[in-house]
């Protein structure tokens, strides 16, 4: 019965003991079995909230097909893009070995299944209390893009912290903000290419639609949301 | 008598004097280590020492180095303390007593006088970990019991069905939104770097709702005066909703003095705290507009739950959207 939990034991560590999380990655200590129980993480998660969110058009077999597909979209992405953070950082002279980059992509998404996972609860009972599908879709779309988006902040600290020569002990926003700064070029690698994962996802989704099961129309990802404002506001 | 035998086994920090329930590495109270593991078979022991309690080997490779133990006393064991060391500043003993010996249903009306009497012993057990099951039964209990009977009044405008039906709503309105707030809780408490874990979260956010349960009901008696001398629905809608948001405020400050007093550095807890009632607010709107109505009219028809499409925010917006002149 341990086995099951054991993978979540990596969660408080990233979520709570980040500088250490990220000195283990630099150092490369265990990183397949770190890459393993991330997972799993990423793909329970993801699946739950898949769950929770495919409800929004209320149908069943749509939950049960996006239980599948958000992970999938994760997953995805972060493959689709993974070659392109590797080759662009080693050409702008990152210590990032290849091993490392994947457990960074995949702590990121990690830290967007966790986040949205303890979410569903909360988006059920939404679904739950009759809201209208189309503010289902925004309530899901608002968290999955903002836990996206915290995770993608774990990857920049992870990888700015892991070039550093002799990282600091206590790091602050500051810190972090010099750090950056410092790296100028790999910076602009890191930045510039979270655009581009940016990208890829979201007309990954799109391609990957539907989620919700609710009808969004657009021809792209950006005119689908387009439609949803103009939805929620009439 | 097996809940003396088994206050006389709590261990004593040999630093602080200070006393806590089971084996650690740091002492709860002043922080300073006090144990290890063995390097030889893994068991906790007594850093004071040079030997282990358990296997009786040196605990740690550097005193296997050592030319010779300094240590000419016996190894004092991280056993069960027997003598009664000075203590820190105790609790009154009648409160803390009360709800430890009570046995039977009234032992759950000692939880809340214990939380508001005495926080600081209160904390102090959350932060050790100890009995976190039975006090989260307790504070359920009291909590359930508190709401339903103030529940009771706030439906009493309408009639005895409503009461009744609020007497059940009010609870399960606090006690589920806190249910499914409480991973997304947790994991805003880890991100930003706070010790407590989910245990110690879900006891401290349960106390502050028992103390707001209990604080709303002491509020009862005056609800039900006023509605009876003047039957006024929108003056008793205002009275409600000005009771709650008193006996909120004051199980808000109880969380913020609660996470200060348990965790000896306190991360940002401001903002925690800030996140933690964003999300809370979020959730606990939404259920209260999926189980309204709470109040009733006086003379409209009794209703159990009054289904409307949509959510809390989305009718806003549109009320808002209409009050504007945007007509739909």
């Amino acid at each position: 019965m341990r086995r099951i939990w054991q993978p979540f034991a990596i969660v408080e560590r990233v979520l709570r003991d980040r500088i250490a999380y990220f000195a283990e990655i630099g150092r490369g200590e265990k990183l397949p079995a770190k890459i393993a129980d991330l997972l799993a993480i990423t793909v329970f998660g993801l699946a739950v909230f898949g769950f929770a969110a495919g409800l929004s058009g209320r149908d069943i077999a749509q939950a049960l097909i996006s239980t599948v597909k958000l992970p999938f979209l994760f997953l995805a992405s972060g493959v689709i893009c993974l070659p392109t953070l590797y080759y662009f950082s080693v050409l702008f002279g990152s210590r990032l070995r290849f091993l490392q980059t994947i457990t960074l992509i995949l702590t990121a998404q990690t830290v967007a299944a966790i986040l949205s996972l303890g979410f569903a609860p909360i988006s059920l009972l939404f679904w739950l209390s009759g809201s209208e599908p189309l503010f289902m879709v925004a309530l899901n779309t608002a968290v999955l893009g903002l836990a996206a988006g915290l995770g993608l902040i774990f990857l920049v600290q992870g990888a700015l912290y892991i070039q550093e020569a002799q990282p600091p002990d206590k790091i602050t926003f500051f810190t972090w903000a010099w750090m950056f700064i410092k790296g100028t070029l790999r910076s602009l690698v890191l930045a510039g290419w979270m655009v581009v994962y940016g990208l890829v996802g979201t007309q990954l989704s799109y391609t990957l639609r539907p989620f919700f099961g609710v009808p969004l129309g657009g021809h792209d990802f950006w005119s689908s949301v387009g439609n949803v404002i103009v939805g929620l506001l009439k | 008598m097996t809940d003396d035998a088994q206050a006389n086994t709590l261990l004593t920090c040999r630093h602080c004097h200070g006393q806590f329930p089971e084996p650690v590495e740091r002492c709860p109270w002043c922080g300073k280590q006090i144990a290890l593991h063995c390097a030889h078979c893994g068991e906790l022991t007594d850093d004071s020492t040079l030997l282990c309690a358990h296997c009786g080997q040196p605990h740690s490779p550097a005193i296997e180095q050592a030319a010779s133990p300094h240590d000419s006393a016996p190894p004092i064991v991280i056993a069960r303390s027997v003598t009664p060391a000075p203590k820190p500043p105790e609790p009154p003993m009648e409160v803390v007593a009360t709800w430890r010996e009570l046995r039977g249903p009234w032992r759950v009306f000692a939880m809340s006088e214990w939380i508001m009497r005495d926080r600081a012993s209160f904390f102090d057990e959350i932060r050790a970990r100890s009995d976190l099951s039975h006090k989260l039964r307790s504070m359920v209990v009291s909590t359930i019991i508190y709401l339903a009977l103030y529940g009771l009044v706030m439906g009493i405008s309408n009639s005895w069905q409503q009461a009744l039906t609020s007497a059940i709503k009010l609870p399960v309105l606090f006690l589920v939104t806190l249910l499914i707030c409480l991973p997304t809780l947790y994991f805003f408490n880890l991100l930003y770097g706070s010790q407590l874990t989910f245990g110690q979260t879900a006891a401290l956010i349960m106390a502050a709702v028992t103390i707001t349960a209990a604080l709303t009901l002491a509020f009862a008696s005056i609800t039900l005066f006023f509605w009876l001398t003047v039957p006024d629905y929108e003056f008793f809608i205002l009275l409600n909703v000005g009771v709650l948001a008193i006996t909120a405020w004051w199980g808000l400050s109880f969380l913020r003095q609660g996470m200060r007093h348990i965790q000896r550095v306190a991360p940002q807890a401001r903002r925690i705290l800030a996140v933690w009632v964003a999300i809370y607010a979020f959730v606990g709107t939404q259920m209260g507009w999926a189980l309204k109505p709470f109040f009733g009219a006086p003379g409209q028809p009794f209703e159990f739950i009054r289904r409307t499409e949509g959510t809390f925010y989305t009718s806003v917006f549109r009320i808002l959207l209409g009050l504007l002149g945007f007509r739909g």
